[in-house]
């Protein structure tokens, strides 16, 4: 007989999907679309997407979604003392859903400056299916886009949207 | 003859969880208090009013409070940190924007081989006047 004493090593089973190339309707409430995904890395699995809509199938699968955007005005980064809120949203039951993020302008003391809150930039959720969008949930100030525009000279600065399946 | 080829890959276990600490002020060792109804969780983990108790397992923890500062972000910030058994963990956060942006997340590492483990998250340092904001805050544990 054979024993085991503390059970097989284990690796974890995990995929991503990354997408970029961030757009919306600059107003409170309003969807999130990311255009492009990167599949660069190998891990990414297949997810049906309509929009700013991902449909996440209830399979026995674990879910978490992650996402950013960048606080955008022609004169960044000088844009100071204004933020954006984002958050997930359940289209199928029609409510906010997850971690909010807090999102600032222009240079890191903007941050808490405006709105009082300082918090992470990233907005969170888990589930185990459902069909989800992230949304720009409250603005205030000068934002005219949720990404870096191309031929910007800040390119390094992006909106991206992580969605991980265990 | 069996052969037992290296590491098994298995789903990775999720809890999240929001806070519930309300936005009473802040104090120095103050204990974050937590919202008994998880976001998502396929763990065994046990959620208190203030605390999680792990099992036997390799975990990855994080956790990042969002943080009213009364628009004064330096002067006004708290330091935080995961402790296990409440002894506090190498990677403490911070709220405070003095050259740096965003929250810091807390980060632990944790390898339970039996019985259990208390996990909460414990103000250590504060500077002014700060309070929670829960719908900006989590706690994240992956587990295997």
């Amino acid at each position: 007989m054979t024993y085991i004493k503390s059970g097989l090593p284990q690796k974890l089973d995990a995929q991503f999907n990354l997408y970029h190339n961030a757009s919306a309707t600059i107003a409170n409430d309003e969807a999130i679309t990311y255009a492009d995904e990167d599949t660069s890395f190998g891990k990414s699995f297949s997810l049906s997407r309509s929009g700013a809509q991902f449909t996440l199938p209830v399979n026995g699968s674990t879910y978490y979604l992650e996402a950013s955007i960048v606080y955008w005005h022609t004169s960044y980064p000088t844009v100071n003392y204004n933020y954006a809120v984002t958050c997930w949203y359940d289209v199928t039951n029609s409510a906010y859903v997850g971690i909010q993020s807090n999102i600032c302008s222009g240079f890191n003391i903007s941050e808490g400056r405006s709105g009082n809150i300082v918090a992470d930039e990233t907005a969170k959720f888990a589930t185990s299916g459902g069909v989800y969008e992230l949304r720009l949930k409250t603005t205030s100030g000068m934002l005219t886009a949720v990404d870096t525009p191309s031929g910007s000279g800040y390119g390094y600065v992006n909106a991206r949207c992580l969605i991980w399946r265990f | 003859m069996s052969y037992i080829n290296g590491a098994v890959p298995a789903p990775a276990k999720l809890l999240l969880l929001k806070t519930s600490n309300g936005s009473g002020s802040l104090s120095v060792s103050d204990i974050i208090d937590l919202n008994t109804t998880a976001i998502y969780n396929n763990t065994t983990a046990t959620i208190n009013s203030n605390n999680i108790v792990l099992g036997a397992g390799n975990y990855m923890i994080d956790a990042g409070l969002g943080v009213n500062n009364s628009s004064n972000p330096i002067s006004n910030y708290i330091d935080y940190n995961i402790t296990v058994d409440d002894v506090e963990q190498d990677s403490p956060a911070t709220s405070t924007q003095d050259n740096k942006v965003g929250v810091d997340s807390s980060v632990c590492a944790l390898s339970i081989e039996s019985g259990t483990k208390t996990i909460k998250i414990k103000v250590i340092a504060l500077g002014g006047s700060c309070s929670v904001e829960d719908d900006y805050s989590w706690i994240r544990i992956l587990s295997t």
